[in-house]
């Protein structure tokens, strides 16, 4: 054998998908060719790692942000619950008359702190999803895969909460409710926000890992290293690869769960 | 816009977390939304994954039908660590494969795997290795 790389058919039939610039067959520096594309996706993989990062940031910002909304939001929902209980009765209502006008009061300070804070958000940024923007993030260079977090607009008015009316229990009450669905939607963004985070942290981590691979391969065919497909080597990766699921079964449980219903489903019917 | 997808007489099909058989005529499924589905040819056992590369095919299976992915990650670096260091010929299938994760396109994955698994027994054929029963693909 010629070549530095074994060249099976397949290889030659990926390769041609992926490059032009190549005559695969030849087989000298076929090393080289795979060398050069490796640099390609490792490009590829770093220009969508830089905007994991920038996104990434904006996101976590937009959960403490959003988790501080949620804050403000208990802080209105207690002057409700404070003002409801003394406007109980006419009789209450009138007793407390001035520490329930002092509940509308902090109250209204609250919304318009939220109001304030949501605003705020967005500042020195493009995309405020506490004001009902999105953020879309690229997976790929062609926007073949992309994650869409789409805010919430979380201002009072955003919210639907209506202008405060402390004068009886009724009407406080429907603050209340205002409120109690305002936090369900903060809350809703703050999960959203907190999946997304997720998502793109596991798959950071895993494109950081690739690119290390990447650039192991791309030096060692650089270098000229053969595939080694003598008896021993393959010999040795087969025992080694054995090992990872010697102990222990290289699916999950509810993986390896799925699969046996899909295996006993088809000796059901094999048998029948 | 949703996939549509022909099932055989009796053909299974995975979708989400739940096994669907096909009854005895043919069937056409429309599908919306975002779950794994895996057509019975595509589905792999655990004990059909004999060699490194069909073993890099079932850890992207499970990923894909997994809520968490991450956990099988360990697993497959370390599986790809072994079989790139033997064969360096396969880091392109393995860029392509990797890409396809971080875009979250597991079943394209799973099409460039079937690719390696071909390479792998292509490089078996060509070089005449015979290997112990227990690890013959």
């Amino acid at each position: 054998m010629t070549s530095n790389v074994f060249i099976s058919s397949t290889l030659k039939k990926t390769l041609s998908k992926i490059s032009t610039e190549a005559d695969f067959s030849l087989t000298q520096g076929a090393g080289q060719v795979i060398s050069g594309l490796l640099k390609n996706s490792k490009r590829d993989f770093l220009a969508v790692l830089s905007g994991f990062e920038k996104n990434l940031e904006l996101l976590e910002a937009a959960l403490t942000d959003t988790q501080e909304a949620i804050a403000i939001l208990e802080e209105a929902g207690g002057q409700t619950i404070r003002a409801r209980n003394m406007a109980e009765t006419q009789d209450f209502q009138q007793k407390f008359s001035e520490q329930i006008a002092q509940c509308a009061d902090w109250y209204k300070r609250s919304l318009l702190k939220l109001d304030n804070h949501i605003r705020n958000s967005g500042d020195g940024k493009d995309i405020n999803l506490l004001n009902g923007d999105a953020l879309i993030i690229r997976f790929d260079l062609q926007d073949d895969s992309t994650l869409i977090t789409q805010g919430i607009n979380l201002t009072p008015l955003g919210l639907g909460i209506r202008e405060p009316d402390f004068s009886n229990a009724h009407t406080i009450q429907n603050s209340r409710i205002d409120i109690s669905n305002a936090i369900d939607l903060a809350t809703t963004l703050k999960n959203m926000v907190s999946s997304d985070i997720a998502t793109i942290k596991t798959r950071r981590e895993f494109c950081e890992i690739a690119m290390s691979f990447l650039t192991q391969a791309q030096e060692s065919l650089a270098d000229g290293k053969t595939d080694l497909f003598t008896d021993d080597v393959l010999e040795q990766l087969f025992s080694e690869s054995d090992l990872l699921n010697t102990d222990e079964s290289l699916a999950l449980d509810a993986q390896g769960d799925l699969l046996k219903v899909f295996k006993y489903q088809q000796d059901i019917r094999a048998n029948l | 816009m949703a996939l549509i997808i022909d099932l055989k007489p009796e053909e299974k099909i995975l979708i989400g977390s739940a096994v669907i058989t096909n009854d005895k005529q043919r069937t056409r499924l429309h599908i919306s939304g975002d779950t794994p589905i895996l057509r019975e040819k595509d589905v792999m056992q655990e004990d059909e994954a004999v060699t490194p590369c069909k073993k890099v095919y079932f850890l992207i299976q499970c990923m894909y039908l997994a809520r968490n992915p991450r956990e099988y990650h360990p697993k497959y670096f370390e599986l790809l660590r072994m079989i790139q260091a033997a064969i360096p010929s396969t880091a392109i299938f393995f860029a392509r494969i990797n890409a396809n994760i971080v875009q979250g396109h597991y079943y394209k994955a799973l099409r460039e795997a079937r690719d390696l698994i071909i390479h792998e027994e292509e490089l078996l054929t060509a070089s005449g290795v015979t290997l112990s029963d227990s690890a013959a693909p």
